[in-house]
C-alpha cells in the first residue's frame, strides 16, 4: 500500500518537473511539432495532387507516403507533458491529450498502422491498392483531430 | 383609402427569385456541411452556389430590368440623396433595387464570389479535404486560402445579418413587405413603373448552360 503512495507521489513529482523544465520550452516543443504536422499535410496534398492527375506521378507518390509513414513513428515523441494549452503557447493541441492518454496513444497507433500501409501501398506502385488506403489513412488523421485537437 | 389606389407590379422575374432562394438554401447548407465534417457535400453545395453566382452575373449584364447591374448600382450622389429620404414618412416605393440597397447586393455577391474562390484553391489542415483547383498552389498558400475562406465567411455573414436588418426595417417602419415580393415577384406601388423589362426565357437557359460549362471545367479541377 505504502509503495503505491510512494510510487503516485514520485510520478506526480516526476510530471511536474518535466511540466516545469518543459516550460521555456515548450515553445520550440510546439513549434517542432506543428512543423512536423505541416510537413504531413503538404505530403498527403503531393500524393491527393497526383492522384487528381490523369497519369500520376508514383515516384512522388512513393516519397511522400514514405515521409507520412516514417513520420507515423516519430509523431509519438511530438507530445511531451507540458506542451500543451497550459504551456500559455499557441497551441491547437487539447488538454484531452494528457488527460485521456490511452485514448491519444490509440489514435496515434491507428493513425501508424494505416499510415505504415500507405508506405507499402505506395512501395508497390499499385494504385488501386493506393487510392483507398489514402482515404483509409486521412480518416485516422482526423480521428484525432476531431477528438484533439481544437477546430479553428 | 390610398392603399386602394396601390397596384401590383411585376418586378422580379423568376431566374432571379430562384437565384435569390436557392442562394438562402446553399449558404446555410455549405455552412452545416462544414461543421459536420461532410465535405463532399459541401463541395457539392460550393459547385451549386459558383453555378448560381455565373449565372447571376450573367442575368446581371443581359437579364430584365431589375435584375441588372446598369438599372441599380448608383453613384454615392444617388446613394446619399437615397438615405436622406430613407427615415422620411410617406416616400414612394422604388421598383426594384434601391440606390443603397443595390450596393448591398453588389457587396453581398462579391463576398459570395470570394467565398467561392477561396474555397476552390483551399486545403484542409491535414492536406486530404480540398477543394478543386488546390492542385495549382502549394500546402502553405491552400492553408491561406482555406483561412481566407473562414474570415470571408463572416464577412458574408455580416453582410446578409445587414441585409435582413434592412428587410425587417422596411417591414416595420415603411410597412413594405419586400419578402413577399421576393417569393411572388410582385409588389404594391403607387403607380406603374416606366421601362421595366423582361428578358426571354431563352437567354435564361444561355445563361444556365454557361454556368453549367463553368461548373463543369471547374469540378473537372480546371481542365478542358
Amino acid at each position: 500500500m505504502k509503495a503505491g503512495w510512494v510510487g503516485a507521489a514520485a510520478a506526480l513529482a516526476v510530471t511536474l518537473t518535466a511540466g516545469v523544465a518543459l516550460g521555456q520550452g515548450a515553445a520550440d516543443v510546439i513549434k517542432a511539432r506543428q512543423q512536423g504536422y505541416k510537413a504531413q499535410g503538404a505530403a498527403f496534398k503531393t500524393i491527393n495532387d497526383e492522384l487528381k492527375k490523369k497519369d500520376p506521378n508514383i515516384g512522388a507518390i512513393r516519397s511522400s507516403a514514405k515521409a507520412i509513414a516514417e513520420t507515423a513513428t516519430t509523431q509519438y515523441r511530438w507530445f511531451p507533458r507540458g506542451s500543451g494549452p497550459e504551456s500559455g503557447a499557441k497551441t491547437a493541441a487539447k488538454a484531452e491529450i494528457w488527460t485521456d492518454a490511452a485514448g491519444f496513444a490509440a489514435a496515434q497507433k491507428a493513425f501508424q498502422a494505416e499510415a505504415q500501409k500507405l508506405g507499402q501501398a505506395a512501395a508497390s506502385g499499385d494504385l488501386k491498392a493506393i487510392r483507398p488506403q489514402v482515404g483509409a489513412t486521412g480518416k485516422t488523421c482526423a480521428g484525432c483531430h476531431n477528438k484533439y485537437r481544437v477546430k479553428t | 383609402m390610398k392603399a386602394d389606389a396601390k397596384i401590383r407590379v411585376r418586378l422580379w422575374d423568376a431566374p432571379t427569385r430562384l437565384v435569390h432562394w436557392s442562394l438562402v438554401v446553399l449558404v446555410g447548407v455549405s455552412w452545416w456541411t462544414h461543421e459536420i465534417g461532410r465535405m463532399d457535400w459541401h463541395r457539392w453545395s460550393g459547385y451549386a452556389v459558383l453555378g448560381l453566382l455565373v449565372f447571376r452575373l450573367f442575368w446581371g449584364v443581359f437579364g430584365g430590368t431589375t435584375a441588372r447591374f446598369s438599372s441599380f448600382v448608383k453613384g454615392p450622389r444617388a446613394v446619399a440623396a437615397y438615405v436622406r429620404t430613407l427615415f422620411a414618412p410617406g416616400q414612394a416605393a422604388l421598383p426594384g433595387h434601391n440606390p443603397l440597397g443595390g450596393w448591398a447586393i453588389v457587396a453581398m455577391l462579391a463576398a459570395l464570389i470570394c467565398q467561392v474562390t477561396f474555397g476552390l484553391f483551399a486545403v484542409d489542415v491535414d492536406g486530404i479535404e480540398s477543394g478543386p483547383l488546390s492542385q495549382y498552389v502549394s500546402f502553405d498558400l491552400g492553408r491561406s486560402f482555406a483561412e481566407w475562406h473562414e474570415l470571408s465567411f463572416n464577412v458574408l455573414l455580416a453582410l446578409i445579418a445587414l441585409h435582413v436588418l434592412a428587410v425587417v426595417f422596411y417591414l416595420v417602419a415603411k410597412r413594405e413587405n419586400l419578402v413577399s415580393a421576393m417569393v411572388t415577384g410582385r409588389r404594391l406601388l403607387d403607380s406603374e413603373p416606366k421601362d421595366i423589362r423582361f428578358a426571354p426565357p431563352g437567354l435564361a437557359l444561355l445563361g444556365a448552360a454557361l454556368a453549367a460549362a463553368v461548373v463543369w471545367i471547374v469540378m473537372k479541377g480546371g481542365r478542358l
